[in-house]
């Protein structure tokens, strides 16, 4: 593939790097020893996880009882945090199956991380629709297996639909991002110094030979499973919407949620992504592959999105008023002026305001601001969900039973613990693989490219 | 399954000739088609129970007597005739807890107690019955009744006590010192002669009737009125017009359960359009205030000058001079004049009720009813032999003779002076001049824990009784199980010490058989008459009391002062909690309070305007002092209350209870007061003090105002007559892409007629009884998480100083196109084939998707593993529904066991179902008839023609969910 290179464009990669170099960046920090601050951040996520596991424990023996749920609030923090992170994975399977398919070669640093993040969002999403239920030893009965009780599931319920869509997603952005890695592995197979390891990466780099057929058919399976990841991206989260749309309650009932909710998975995905890349590029030395040219692609990517969810939910108010429905009206206007209404401004202060800042190129590349602004939208983000969910539930049709939700303890270190969860397996993943794709990489070297033009 | 198959199977099992034909007439009943067609006629309710196999009670006729030793256990060789496993056994009773004696059905499952409804036979309560009765089943299950009798704190026999006791009342006679026996009430023949028997074999006793905040200002003023020591009978169903003044008459007067049976006959327009004219003039919100047309709020001073002004009003208009009195000014002279005008437009056809306990307000409320000539009419006076002699005074009187050192001995029987005396240091001073203190109460509380013996009275489902619930009308209650702990009937427990040595049961046989029946000119078998006495639960002996009713006044009237804006606390009864009976019972402290929707607790009830004016909110702890005696109790601000009164519930802050009474809410009995011979409340308060601390008050509903959306709709009668779909613009149009359900056979529905519902909250009791409900205590209804399947909801409208109040029950509304339904993944609630929204509990994962898209609100999710730890409260379980557990969501079932058993035994019958033969626990138990439950394929059922009533809606039907559960607009006379 004969590339064109624009003298206008910055190079993707600053630096001049050759193949070795660009290996050698990104494996020599995986095949030294783990340094301390890798340490420390490893021990802190863990034990966050640990508290998680046990609060788990805890709520699973004793009951759901131990949240602040009511008979009027039926799901408030479980399934926020199942959006979150489900929200959150988007942005990896955007990155890696969209703009594969649409040829964005800046993806290629980030892709990895991204889709690693993904995979990890999922999980911890995952983990709420299980323990959110009453009777979680039962899990399994929400899928469809041949059962000697003649007992089936209930197609029409869009909680259904959610696990095929989670399913679907998590299995084939692991997928996804295995087949990616193996290119890599096989790298670093070749650099194993250790049998054991050696050994190791042999059986997961599937006896990759670097040939022409091995990386013809490798290209191949990347865009065949990016055109299946591609709707994925889509349909997911208008899965998960869809828990809300085909309900009753107003506030939930509304045909604008499935876009309204793939912008706003794809806007907090990006702002996770940028997040955890402003630190990777800094922990382990990948600024010249992370560079701020693709942290200003993301800041557009943000702005946009913002944007996006801003039209939603001026839309939301729109129809609301528009309808003549006095439910819904009213329930807009609570959430605006109600009780949550603090929960209300901040998510339109974090996700429609302070993304405006964007606009300025001084700003997307000031890094230190972009991170204080992803982790608003982060928060935001999260507060969108919350507002959705418990706002609509807490005042719905009969006074009589409207009510008012608080944490307890035990969800809000649920919470945390599911955190500890995604920090742990982000920090395994890198330590002890490639976090930027180094085969991918070394196709937009400014070396080769540099190279080609004096040959 | 193969039923041919399956007979066959059976048949070579049989093992005698008996056997095998028994079996084969079963199976035949069992597996035979049946027809489901629809009922076109009617039979009575007394005919259904016969069929329901309510015969004679010879099982607990025979366990009674005797401790059977349980030693060996062996199973039936030969089923009994009385026990069918899995069929319930009803017996006809009658409740000793409260004045009104309401006649009752027990329900027995294999010789355990397990719900209570109203004996329809009784010509008192027809059918009804309230949320205390209803709840009354599980503390005959309260583990913390006494087991046995007691000496001096230790467990003992009563061979040693009753050695003990009858020693000391002979020592007392020989002494010359007295002995008082304490008593809440005469109620009935045998308790009467018991009394007798025991007065006449010692000579010095004094029988004293304590019953603080009952009817002795009523009785006494009878007595001076009319000459006759009774209280009244009413009848509200010839009443055009009703005054209730400061008188809770539907949830706490009287006799609650028959008053709101007759005032909502008045109310259905069913019957007739001329809805009876309710006027509420009161101080606090009661429950009977928030159903009157019109509610006139005066201060609690004002109350008596209200009647006294009433009377002026009406002696002047009538022209006649029946007391001196004078007209009082004060501001609401007006209303007071439009009410006369009222009452004189209705003459003969009034009624006016007061809830005061001063005689000289009683007098007048009686003149007024005199000169409208209600007498005879709507009110009437009984002149029972046996009930109703109380007086006040006498236990204060008492008190001051024992500090004197008269009395040797004191019997309490029904009473607990430690906790509601006002005056305790007074009390305790006299009481321990008395040497022999004994308490015959079942459990423990305040008195029995200063008592030196408890010889421990059984609850009325283990013990024979009878009662006089008007001239020559008598009920009789019998024990449904063997009794639980070594207890004995008090009145056994006084003849023992008498002397005498018949059972109680045998002295009431022998009682009506050698005296009574030969008074009422009976004289056929006394076998015919005991065995139908006790079947039916009541005797009317046909003697009717022959009143003329003629005024005669000559004491001396106590004019009250007009209210002079100083603050007042007025004690008042919840319809749960009443006078602290029953505050050991988990079923009514959980029971919401109809108006404030308040669990678990008791509070000062405030105004708004004297809130805002003390900075108070509901929630905050208030200190509050008056008579020289302070507490620390929540607020709680009542819409509807006057600003110069503030509200304190009786029966709270017991320090000596079982674990649902102790230490819940405060003791408002030292708030209260002893005026003019009477126990009185409404002392001037000192002060009120935000001590800036919150509580936790257990609210089940905290949004009051129905925000201007249509759930509960109401109109006037005035716009009624005109249009009787007033208030009630129609149904919405609904477009569906869906096709109807099938409909066949039976399709059930549901009705609730918002003008005759009171809110009164009696089928909350009873759907908790019938369905196993569990309590969660306070701090989980303080989460909001009650799992009550039928809910009362109550919103105010208008303004905060005199709102009208709407009551609606809300339950699961068995929706044709329930959103439940399509969200829940696993298929856990479905639709049934006779319309019917189905929770299968051992499907349910728990998502709660269910519980948040039922617009409604009415699922119910079991959040822990409610405690069922007591075993012996266990034992009020219904056998026939399964107790839910941890993680799964329940709601109404619309009684499904109910449902199920009336089609068996319809299809067992071969004939087809009646309309009216099934009753849903809360229709059953509804003392207003406000539920109406049928069959809506039947074109003839009460159901089918009441839903073309144009006062018919369905709450949100315009979101399309087709709810099977309807109301009928509330029509207010005004």
């Amino acid at each position: 593939m004969s590339e064109v290179v624009s003298k206008l464009r910055k190079p993707l990669v600053s630096k001049d790097r050759t193949y070795t170099e660009v290996s050698d960046d990104v494996l020599s920090v995986i095949e030294k020893p783990p340094g301390n601050l890798w340490k420390i951040c490893i021990s802190i996520s863990a034990s966050l996880l640990l508290m998680g596991i046990i609060v788990v424990g805890y709520q699973v023996s004793t009951g759901i009882g131990t949240w602040g749920l009511n008979k009027t609030i039926g799901w408030s923090w479980d399934i926020t945090n199942f959006v979150f992170w489900v929200g959150i994975g988007h942005a990896g399977t955007l990155i890696s199956a969209i703009l594969l398919l649409f040829r964005q070669k800046w993806r290629t640093s980030i892709n990895r991380a991204a889709e690693a993040m993904t995979i990890i969002a999922v999980m911890c999403a995952g983990i709420y629709p299980i323990i959110h239920m009453g009777r979680p030893w039962l899990a399994h009965w929400v899928f469809p297996y041949p059962n000697t009780r003649s007992l089936w599931l209930n197609f029409r319920s869009p909680l259904l639909w959610d696990v095929f869509a989670i399913s679907t997603y998590f299995s084939v952005s692991a997928v996804f991002w295995y087949i990616g890695l193996i290119p890599d592995l096989a790298n670093m197979r070749d650099r194993a110094k250790t049998p054991l390891k050696k050994r190791i990466l042999t059986i997961v780099s599937l006896g990759w030979s670097g040939s022409h057929r091995t990386w013809h058919r490798y290209e191949m399976l990347c865009l065949i499973l990016a055109g299946l990841a591609t709707p994925l991206v889509v349909s997911v989260h208008t899965i998960v919407s869809m828990d809300f749309a085909t309900s009753i309650i107003p506030g939930w009932h509304a045909t604008i949620f499935p876009p309204y909710f793939v912008a706003g998975a794809v806007f907090s995905g990006f702002a996770m992504v940028l997040t955890l890349l402003i630190i990777l590029r800094k922990v382990m030395n990948f600024e010249h592959y992370i560079t701020p040219s693709h942290i200003e692609a993301m800041c557009k990517v943000l702005l946009c999105t913002g944007m996006l969810v801003g039209l939603a939910y001026g839309t939301e108010f729109f129809i609301a008023w528009y309808s003549g429905n006095q439910y819904e009206r009213f329930v807009f206007l609570n959430r605006a002026f109600g009780p949550y209404a603090w929960a209300y401004w901040t998510m339109v202060v974090c996700n429609v305001f302070i993304p405006q800042l964007f606009w300025l190129k001084s700003v997307r590349n000031n890094l230190v601001i972009v991170f204080i602004i992803s982790i608003f939208v982060n928060i935001g983000m999260w507060f969108e969900r919350f507002v959705i969910i418990t706002t609509s539930l807490h005042r719905d049709f009969l006074p009589s039973s409207w009510a008012m939700f608080s944490p307890t303890w035990v969800e809000i270190c649920t919470f945390i613990g599911s955190f500890g969860l995604f920090f742990t397996l982000f920090f395994l993943f890198v330590r002890f693989l490639p976090a930027i794709a180094i085969s991918e990489v070394k196709t937009v070297l400014n070396y080769a490219k540099h190279k080609d033009h004096h040959e | 399954m193969d039923n041919k198959k399956n007979e066959m199977t059976l048949e070579n099992y049989w093992q005698d000739v008996e056997d095998k034909e028994y079996d084969e007439i079963n199976l035949k009943e069992e597996f035979s088609e049946g027809t489901y067609q629809i009922g076109l006629t009617k039979k009575s309710r007394r005919d259904f129970l016969k069929i329901m196999g309510f015969s004679l009670s010879v099982l607990p006729m025979a366990t009674s007597c005797k401790k059977i030793s349980a030693q060996k256990a062996i199973p039936y060789l030969h089923k009994s005739d009385q026990v069918t496993p899995g069929v319930a056994n009803w017996y006809a009773t009658t409740s000793s807890l409260c004045p009104s004696h309401c006649s009752l059905l027990v329900k027995t499952r294999e010789g355990r107690p397990i719900k209570i409804e109203g004996n329809p036979l009784s010509p008192i309560s027809k059918g009804g019955t309230c949320p205390v009765c209803q709840a009354s089943v599980l503390s005959l299950y309260d583990s913390s009744r006494f087991k046995a009798p007691k000496k001096n704190g230790q467990y003992t026999t009563f061979a040693t006590i009753d050695e003990d006791i009858r020693a000391s009342l002979l020592k007392s006679v020989s002494d010359g010192k007295r002995t008082a026996l304490i008593l809440s009430a005469v109620y009935g023949p045998s308790l009467a002669n018991v009394v007798n028997d025991f007065k006449n074999s010692f000579g010095n006793v004094d029988v004293i009737i304590y019953n603080p905040f009952g009817d002795s200002a009523l009785v006494r003023a009878n007595a001076e009125s009319f000459g006759r020591e009774d209280v009244f009978n009413y009848n509200l169903e010839k009443a055009k017009v009703i005054v209730g003044i400061s008188s809770d008459f539907l949830a706490t007067g009287l006799d609650p359960v028959n008053l709101t049976k007759q005032y909502s006959k008045r109310k259905d327009l069913f019957v007739d359009k001329n809805l009876i004219r309710h006027i509420q003039v009161e101080s606090l919100m009661t429950l009977t205030g928030s159903n009157a047309d019109s509610r006139i709020v005066i201060s609690h001073d004002d109350e008596s000058t209200f009647i006294n002004n009433l009377l002026f009003y009406i002696q002047k208009a009538t022209e006649t001079n029946l007391l001196p009195i004078k007209a009082i000014s004060f501001d609401k002279n007006p209303k007071v004049q439009s009410v006369a005008s009222e009452l004189l437009k209705a003459k003969g056809e009034s009624v006016v009720i007061s809830g005061s306990f001063d005689v000289s307000d009683q007098v007048k409320v009686n003149a007024i009813n005199f000169l409208l000539g209600n007498i005879n009419k709507t009110i009437s006076l009984s002149n029972r032999e046996f009930t109703r002699h109380e007086n006040d005074a006498d236990f204060v009187k008492f008190l001051s003779d024992a500090e004197n050192g008269r009395y040797a001995n004191v019997i309490f029987y029904d009473v607990n002076p430690h906790y509601d005396y006002f005056n305790q240091p007074k009390l305790e001073g006299a009481l321990k001049k008395i040497g022999t203190k004994i308490s015959l109460a079942t459990a423990p509380d305040e008195t029995t824990e200063h008592s030196n013996y408890v010889a421990p009275d059984r609850h009325y489902l283990e013990k024979w009784d009878d009662f006089e619930i008007g001239k020559g009308k008598f009920a009789f209650s019998q024990p449904v199980i063997e009794s639980l702990f070594n207890n004995r009937a008090a009145q056994e427990s006084l003849l023992v010490w008498a002397g005498h040595k018949t059972n109680y049961e045998e002295y009431i046989k022998n009682l009506w058989q050698n005296k009574l029946l030969k008074q009422f000119g009976y004289s056929g078998m006394f076998g015919t008459f005991w065995n139908k006495a006790i079947h039916d639960g009541v005797y009317d002996s046909q003697l009717t009391a022959s009143l003329t009713p003629s005024f005669k006044f000559t004491g001396q009237l106590q004019n009250k002062k007009t209210g002079d804006g100083t603050l007042k606390l007025k004690i008042y009864e919840k319809i749960a909690m009443r006078k602290g009976k029953f505050a050991n019972n988990p079923w009514l402290q959980e029971m919401p309070d109809p108006i404030t929707k308040t669990t678990w607790d008791n509070y000062l009830m405030l105004s708004p305007k004297l809130a805002k004016a003390k900075a108070i909110t509901t929630g905050d702890l208030v200190l509050l002092k008056a008579q020289g005696h302070e507490v620390t109790v929540p607020a709680l601000v009542q819409p509807g209350v006057h600003d110069d009164v503030v509200g304190l519930a009786l029966g709270y802050g017991h320090t000596v209870s079982g674990k649902a009474g102790k230490g819940v809410g405060v003791n408002a009995f030292p708030f209260t007061t002893f005026v003019l011979d009477s126990f009185q409340s409404g002392i001037t308060v000192d002060s009120i003090q935000n001590t800036g601390t919150k509580y936790k008050l257990a609210l089940t509903q905290t949004h009051h105002s129905m925000e201007g959306r249509d759930i509960v709709r109401e109109t006037t009668l005035g716009k009624y007559v005109v249009d009787p779909s007033a208030g009630n613009p129609g149904g919405v149009k609904l477009v569906s892409m869906w096709g109807d359900h099938k409909k066949d056979g039976h399709q059930w529905a549901m009705m609730i007629d918002l003008n005759k519902c009171t809110g009164c909250s009696g089928c909350v009791i009873s759907c908790n009884a019938e369905n196993n409900v569990p309590v969660v205590g306070k701090e989980e209804v303080y989460n909001r998480r009650e799992m009550h399947w039928m809910r009362l909801d109550r919103y105010y409208k208008g303004d905060d100083e005199n709102p009208e109040v709407v009551h609606q029950p809300m339950l699961c509304a068995h929706c044709d196109n329930a959103p439940c339904e399509t969200v829940c993944p696993v298929l856990a609630t479905v639709q049934s084939s006779d319309g019917l929204n189905q929770q299968v509990y051992n499907r349910c994962v728990g998502t709660r998707y269910c519980a948040n898209n039922c617009p409604y609100k009415v699922r119910r999710f079991n959040w822990f593993d409610y405690a069922h730890d007591d075993k012996l409260e266990n034992m009020v379980l219904n056998p026939d529904i399964a107790v839910r557990t941890r993680g799964v969501m329940e709601k109404c079932s619309m009684c499904i066991q109910r449902i199920q058993e009336g089609k068996l035994q319809a299809k067992k019958e071969g004939r087809p179902l009646k309309d009216g033969e099934i009753k849903l626990a809360c229709q059953q138990s509804c003392p207003a008839d406000a539920i109406v439950f049928g069959d809506i394929n039947d074109p003839e059922s009460e159901i089918s023609l009441k839903l073309k009533d144009p006062r018919y809606y369905r709450v949100l039907e315009e979101l399309g969910v087709a709810p099977r559960v309807g109301y009928l607009t509330k029509v207010r006379n005004k």
